[in-house]
């Protein structure tokens, strides 16, 4: 029986030169362990399987009575923590499948599957994507099980709650939804979990696949998905109520409901001073209006509004682009396709080449271009800006980008009329969203007073009395007096 | 009726639609008809206007819970009601079409010289439409969301606008007879009936506790911050007011402190564009339930979307081929806009007044939670009702509330 369970399950695993048969003769009975071998501990596999094992075989030799059973292994012998024992073939496939080494005893159809799954794993360390000045510098790593212990020791209570699931055909991924019971509202956990249990794809590969599964709406530009690489950023999420999702593989935890304000916080300013971290969430947002704004302004008032500029202002715009052979939209065009492909550049090329290519963009094609009077300096400098802005929020750059882009064609076609109702049909099409129940521009619109106390002013933390209101949480106290 | 704005974002929609007509080209009219007593006319016009929110305010307030149709159909019935919505639909699409025309002679006059009609006419439809598919509770947010800013901009202009006055003469006044000022105040009345919006609205808006003093307060910004602008206006301009038909870039662009401030007309363009913009959105929404109500499509081919099209299919060729001159538009306005406005601005209040007071037989055999609760509540609801506490769980399970 037992022979021809594992004969099965060979045949299930197919054939593959890292898996690993063994053979151990005990008290008279064979014990047979599967395994691939690259993914287990070998150090622990020796002294945690094949010494124990050994020595047993010793020991019960001298004691006839003791009959030798998986129950007695699983007792007396094995100390690995995470020990289960299995009964159904596709269970133990699955089990070797995940790195698990499977034992199994002459004459019992049952098998224990013992966990000394090792791989290489990355060492927390300071994620280079949220550096701080202040706080705490671990970052997530791409191993789950890592991941959750970065949180889980931060919450030393019973109402800190993980659930797994597998998911993808052949990937089988680990996704563990986080939460924490009694603070976060169970219809949103419950619907994620429905999201991603409802996910039939054949691999995952990392949390951004997660990501477009759980998008309220598809295909908006706007990202409905808050993500970290930080733990402390995630533990403050949950204990406001949100629902972390950490997939195996990732550094990166995404979090939910996701809304427009998170973006403007950054780690740093819960370790500031207030008044410091408000002045730099105003900041913030100057960054994100001149971003997308500014080009598409520009040009309106090169075209059409040159008599809303100050006097001063015209004649010097005026002196340095008379020479430009281009017009203002094609010149705007043009610098921001060079600075969008040395962006491109700049990424893929191995580092030592990258100063290289800053040193041709910057100097060489800037530079030039200006001096040879292809492009003017006025629009070099209104590029570099709106370029630079984007990066005061980074998590935002790929859609401030297209935003931008769009307010650069309204801004030329049909002036400071085109800007202000783009700024209109967007503001609109983002107070249309919903993010599991929560308004997306809250607490600006709808204007949710308690929310303010973290939106642009950021209160003390003695101060913020309350969770935020908009995420409908189940506990929505968070300092008693 | 599910309810979708709340009350403070109403009372700003309320507070944001007095503002849009009065502030480019009604001071200049009141002008030519009055001169500076142009005030005195805009004051009255201001009082009257405000009267037809005392009539509709309690009908709203007393009909919460019912919509604007529903409402109509259960006391005057089907086929007048249809009467009713044809004439607000009339209403909002003179409004309209004052609203586009208007916010293109303004942005030319203002700051657009090159403006084209017609790609001003697309952004301004494609953002009033997509704010009409955005649903009404995101027009409602967004109103919201540009509020503050907007009242910041008006108040800054209006102080700048102060800046230039002091050193001009507003007395005397009431040199102009009683007939100029009254024949100003119903030549511009056209640019009032800014209230009639809320009765399509009725049955959408959740009344909290506080709305009459938000209602209050966000109402009393808007009259003190107009009546500031109308005083300034006819102080800065004492003779030549007329001239001034962007009333609010001209009260700016006068600044004697130019030279210090630099240009600030990107305030009062930014705040009128933005306003047209909403206002246009607004009225779209209430053309097209109008549509809605008269027609009531049962079949899903009629969905809300073809509605839309069809009014811009109505709206768009009369603004390219009908009202597309200004003095054209300026004509209509003064005669015929002014009787379409008079009669419903006037009508339809007191009408909605009188029939609210009507008794609803339906109403009281048949009570309007019954429909709405799931079979499941219906038998626990009946059973409860046999221990006499039926009353309460009418109150609770109605459909205003959240349970049913």
């Amino acid at each position: 029986m037992k022979s021809s369970n594992i004969q099965k399950l060979m045949q299930l695993i197919g054939a593959n030169p890292d898996i690993i048969q063994k053979n151990i003769k005990c008290c008279d009975k064979n014990i047979t362990l599967i395994f691939f071998k690259s993914m287990i501990d070998e150090n622990l596999f020796v002294s945690g399987i094949l010494k124990p094992l050994t020595e047993y075989s010793t020991k019960l030799e001298s004691q006839k009575s003791v009959v030798l059973s998986l129950d007695n292994i699983q007792r007396e012998l094995l100390v690995t923590a995470d020990i289960e024992k299995l009964k159904d073939l596709k269970d133990m496939k699955n089990a070797v499948l995940r790195n698990k080494v499977l034992l199994f005893v002459d004459g019992d159809k049952n098998a224990l599957a013992i966990d000394i799954e090792s791989y290489p794993v990355r060492l927390p360390s300071e994620p280079p994507t949220s550096a701080v000045i202040k706080g705490p510098r671990e970052g997530f790593v791409e191993d789950i099980k890592t991941n959750i212990t970065l949180l889980k020791r931060r919450f030393a209570s019973e109402n800190f709650t993980y659930e797994e699931m597998k998911v993808g055909k052949y990937s089988q991924t680990r996704v563990a939804v986080v939460y924490i019971k009694g603070i976060t509202n169970k219809s949103i956990v419950r619907s994620i979990k429905n999201r991603i249990s409802k996910i039939d794809i054949d691999g995952i590969i990392d949390s951004y696949y997660i990501l477009k599964f759980l998008e309220e709406k598809k295909h908006s530009i706007f990202r409905q998905v808050g993500s970290s690489e930080k733990p402390d950023i995630v533990s403050a999420k949950l204990l406001e109520g949100r629902v972390a999702v950490i997939v195996d593989n990732s550094p990166i935890v995404l979090t939910l409901p996701y809304m427009y304000v998170e973006d403007l916080q950054s780690s740093n300013d819960y370790y500031s001073s207030y008044q410091y971290s408000t002045f730099i969430r105003l900041i913030r947002m100057l960054g994100i209006f001149i971003a997308i704004i500014v080009p598409g302004f520009y040009l309106s008032l090169r075209f059409y509004h040159y008599n809303l500029m100050p006097f001063k202002f015209l004649v010097t715009i005026g002196n340095s682009t008379q020479n430009v052979p281009m017009t203002p939209f094609l010149e705007i065009i043009f610098i921001l396709a060079l600075f969008q492909l040395l962006y491109e550049v700049s990424l893929r090329l191995p580092r030592y080449l990258g100063l290289a290519t800053s040193i041709v963009g910057a100097l060489i094609l800037g530079d030039t271009g200006v001096k040879a009077g292809l492009i003017s300096p006025p629009g070099v400098l209104i590029i570099a800006l709106s370029m630079i802005c984007i990066y005061t929020v980074p998590d935002q750059s790929d859609q401030l980008n297209l935003v931008r882009g769009v307010f650069i064609v309204l801004g030329g076609g049909m002036g400071i009329f085109g800007i202000i109702a783009g700024f209109i049909f967007i503001i609109g099409y983002l107070n249309s969203f919903y993010n599991y129940g929560s308004p997306y521009l809250a607490p600006f619109s709808p204007f949710v007073k308690n929310d303010l106390q973290d939106a642009i002013y950021k209160a003390t933390i003695v101060d913020m009395k309350k969770r935020p209101e908009s995420l409908h949480n189940k506990n929505k106290v968070r300092l008693k007096k | 009726m599910k309810q979708e704005i709340t009350s403070r974002q109403f009372a700003i929609m309320i507070a944001m639609s007095i503002l849009t007509f009065k502030l480019t080209y009604l001071p200049s009219f009141l002008f030519d008809f009055a001169g500076k007593d142009g005030f005195w006319a805009f004051l009255i016009s201001l009082f009257v206007d405000l009267l037809t929110f005392f009539i509709i305010m309690p009908i709203f307030l007393k009909h919460k819970e019912e919509s604007f149709s529903q409402f109509l159909e259960k006391r005057i019935g089907k086929f007048a009601s249809k009467i009713v919505y044809l004439l607000i639909f009339l209403f909002f699409l003179m409004k309209l079409i004052y609203v586009s025309n208007i916010g293109y002679f303004f942005a030319r006059e203002a700051i657009f010289q090159e403006a084209q009609y017609i790609l001003f006419l697309s952004i301004l439809f494609i953002t009033i439409n997509a704010l009409f598919l955005f649903k009404i509770n995101s027009y409602a947010r967004t109103s919201e969301f540009f509020y503050l800013f907007l009242i910041a901009f008006f108040f800054a202009c209006i102080f700048l606008g102060i800046l230039t006055a002091p050193n001009r003469g507003f007395f005397p006044l009431f040199e102009h007879s009683a007939s100029d000022i009254f024949t100003a105040s119903w030549k511009s009345i056209f640019c009032f009936g800014d209230y009639l919006f809320i009765l399509p609205f009725m049955g959408k808006v959740q009344i909290e506790k506080k709305f009459k003093r938000q209602l209050v307060f966000y109402m009393s910004i808007s009259f003190i911050l107009l009546i500031t602008f109308m005083l300034t206006f006819f102080i800065a301009f004492r003779y030549t007011g007329f001239l001034h038909l962007p009333a609010i870039t001209d009260i700016v662009e006068f600044v004697p402190l130019s030279s210090i401030i630099e240009n600030l007309d990107l305030l009062p363009i930014t705040l009128m564009l933005s306003l047209y913009v909403f206002h246009g959105g607004l009225f779209m929404f209430c053309m097209v339930n109008s549509v809605k109500d008269i027609f009531k499509f049962k079949h899903k081919r009629y969905d809300t979307r073809w509605l839309l099209l069809a009014v811009n299919l109505l709206v768009i060729p009369l603004l390219l081929f009908v009202f597309n001159s200004y003095d054209s538009l300026i004509y209509i306005a003064q005669t015929y806009f002014v009787w379409i406005t008079a009669f419903c601005m006037f009508l339809i209040p007191i009408f909605c007044f009188a029939i609210s007071f009507k008794r609803v037989k339906e109403a009281q055999s048949k009570p309007t939670w019954a429909v709405k609760v799931s079979d499941e509540n219906l038998k626990w609801i009946s059973q409860a009702a046999k221990f006499k506490e039926q009353i309460a769980l009418t109150k609770k399970y109605s459909f205003g509330g959240q349970k049913a």
